[in-house]
């Protein structure tokens, strides 16, 4: 294959928009973790539930829809799950948080196989984002630049919300120490809540928009946590800019690994987890 | 002490633990409202213990504390918060991810008991603890050890308490921003505040309270002035490392 340009730009871009999807669905798993100190292992099935429910809802009323329709039922559901299961575990430790999280995993892909089946499923981009244009001479996929927009803006407006107003103050704060946060007479438990709804919307925004270009499989939950898990390790538990590089910088290594060794793609995303724990075991934006 | 005193706090036999350590042994303690009581104690004495329990971070397992009369005892520390009893930890405990300014905001509470003129807002922060203005905007990791206390007691004031617990404010301090900070504790007592202070600093102490309490192995061994302790040097050396 001939590298110029064109190809390497069109290269990035693909893989830009794929890095957004990646800091969409791990800024929940990192702020979940560094807020609340859980480390939920079933964030990839609250992903892989939502891209089914997109699937359904989408093909249902149409692509548009599932767009709000989806995150808000997700909400919903991460709510559920927060008062009624994890509220119990905050206390009990990281074995308790996992065999939770583990039983979580079991039932929604137990639920996915009875609603869906085990067919793959798939979506298409909706006409509107159909195709490529020309740019410089360089061909970009409208939807990917569909995209990198909308989760630029989702994450202009979180780290907004996180560094410039009250809440946002006090998510960082307890992140920081959360008993010195109860403390000052914070309600920490409806901090929490928010946070946990928050962080399986965005793991669902994240499903839904990239529902057009991927394949759901079961299965496809295990592939996302691990994904997740690397960009929390990169970026630093608890930090939302620290999720944005790390999942743009894993998606556009895979991207040009592609391109230069394609049998070892998967590995260098490895060599970066690696050398940022030997290096940086705190991830490259931690708060500390 | 008049009739027209009012108990703010009233600690009475509380037993705490950590895990299965039994750490507090029937600990009682009397706070009048604007009285500034020392609780004096080498380390690991249970002072800070004490303030814990308070505040509802270690509730004790048994005895009663009471706040304006109301059974507190079993309350959650955000609701003890709530109800006006702000700790300052000798950790300090900044938000060091938070600038100063947020670290401030993030505490603000109105109090219905306080009057209008009472009222701690930024401002009035700032012009008790200049040097926090100057710096409003930078981390509060980066200040150094003296602004960080200054911090953490101007974060307290910014929630409107009734009571504050000081714990051990000039722990690791330089003697010049000792004396800073004993001038501002001062300051605190002039408006009225209410405060638990917990001391190894003999002398700081002394200067800012009348009565005091001696802590040891989880159980009040002293209970007096400063000038019935000063008089009295069997006690200071037994208990305290003057
Ligand atoms: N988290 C904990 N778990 C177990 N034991 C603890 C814990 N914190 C304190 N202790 C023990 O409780 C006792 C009282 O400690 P505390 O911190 O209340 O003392 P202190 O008077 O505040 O001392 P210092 O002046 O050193 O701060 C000590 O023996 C200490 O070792
Ligand atoms: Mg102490």
């Amino acid at each position: 294959m001939e590298i110029n340009a064109s190809l390497l730009a069109s290269l990035v871009i693909s893989g830009m928009a794929r890095g957004m999807i990646y800091f969409l669905l791990s800024c929940g798993l990192t702020i979940i973790f560094g807020v609340m100190g859980v480390v939920n292992f079933a964030h990839g099935a609250f992903y892989m539930l939502a891209f089914y429910i997109t699937f359904t809802v989408a093909n249902a009323i149409g692509f548009w829809s599932s767009l709000i329709i989806v995150p808000l039922v997700m909400i919903l559901v991460g709510a559920v799950a927060e008062r009624g299961l994890f509220q119990r575990v905050y206390k009990s430790g990281h074995v308790f948080q996992l065999l939770l999280s583990v039983g979580i995993i079991h039932v929604i892909s137990d639920l996915v196989r009875l609603l869906w089946g085990l067919d793959p499923k798939n979506g298409s981009i909706p006409n509107l984002l159909m195709g490529c244009f020309d740019m410089f001479g360089m061909v970009i996929s409208k939807y990917s630049i569909f995209i990198i927009g909308i989760s630029s803006v989702i994450a202009v407006v979180l780290i907004t919300i996180l560094y410039k107003s009250k809440i946002g103050s006090i998510i960082r704060a307890c992140v920081y120490d959360e008993e010195m946060t109860r403390g000052l007479g914070i309600n920490v438990s409806g901090v929490f809540s928010l946070v946990f709804m928050a962080g399986i919307g965005m793991a669902a925004v994240a499903a839904t928009i990239a529902y057009p270009m991927t394949s759901g499989t079961l299965g496809m939950d295990a592939q996302m946590i691990i994904i997740a898990f690397c960009v929390t390790i990169i970026g630093g538990v608890g930090s939302i800019g620290g999720a944005l590089v790390a999942g743009l910088v894993i998606a556009i290594v895979e991207s040009l690994g592609i391109l230069v060794l394609p049998q070892y793609a998967d590995t260098f995303i490895y060599v970066i987890v690696v050398a940022v724990l030997f290096f940086r075991p705190q991830g490259l934006f931690s708060i500390e | 002490m008049t009739d027209s005193t009012k108990q703010i706090l009233r600690v009475q036999g509380i037993h705490t633990y950590y895990g299965l350590s039994h750490i507090l042994f029937g600990i009682s303690l009397d706070i009048n409202e604007g009285e500034v009581l020392c609780l004096l104690g080498r380390n690991g004495a249970g002072k800070t213990t004490t303030m814990r329990s308070i505040a509802g971070f270690s509730p004790a397992q048994e005895g009663m504390i009471y706040f304006y009369g109301e059974d507190i005892t079993a309350l959650s520390a955000n609701k003890i918060a709530k109800k006006g009893i702000i700790t300052a930890f000798a950790e300090k405990r900044v938000f060091g991810n938070l600038t100063v300014k947020e670290n401030l905001e993030i505490a603000r509470r109105d109090n219905p008991r306080k009057k209008e003129h009472g009222i701690w807002t930024l401002n009035k922060v700032y012009e008790l603890f200049p040097v926090l203005e100057g710096y409003a905007k930078k981390w509060a990791k980066n200040l150094s050890g003296g602004e960080q206390q200054m911090l953490c007691i101007a974060r307290a004031l910014m929630s409107n308490p009734d009571l504050l617990l000081l714990d051990e404010p000039t722990i690791g301090l330089a003697p010049v921003v000792v004396d800073d900070i004993a001038r501002q504790i001062r300051k605190l007592q002039e408006e009225g505040m209410s405060i638990l202070l917990a001391e190894q600093n003999f002398l700081f102490a002394s200067e800012l309270g009348i009565r005091c309490m001696i802590i040891d192995t989880g159980e009040i061994k002293y209970e007096g002035t400063f000038e019935e302790l000063k008089a009295n040097e069997s006690i200071m050396k037994k208990y305290l490392t003057v």
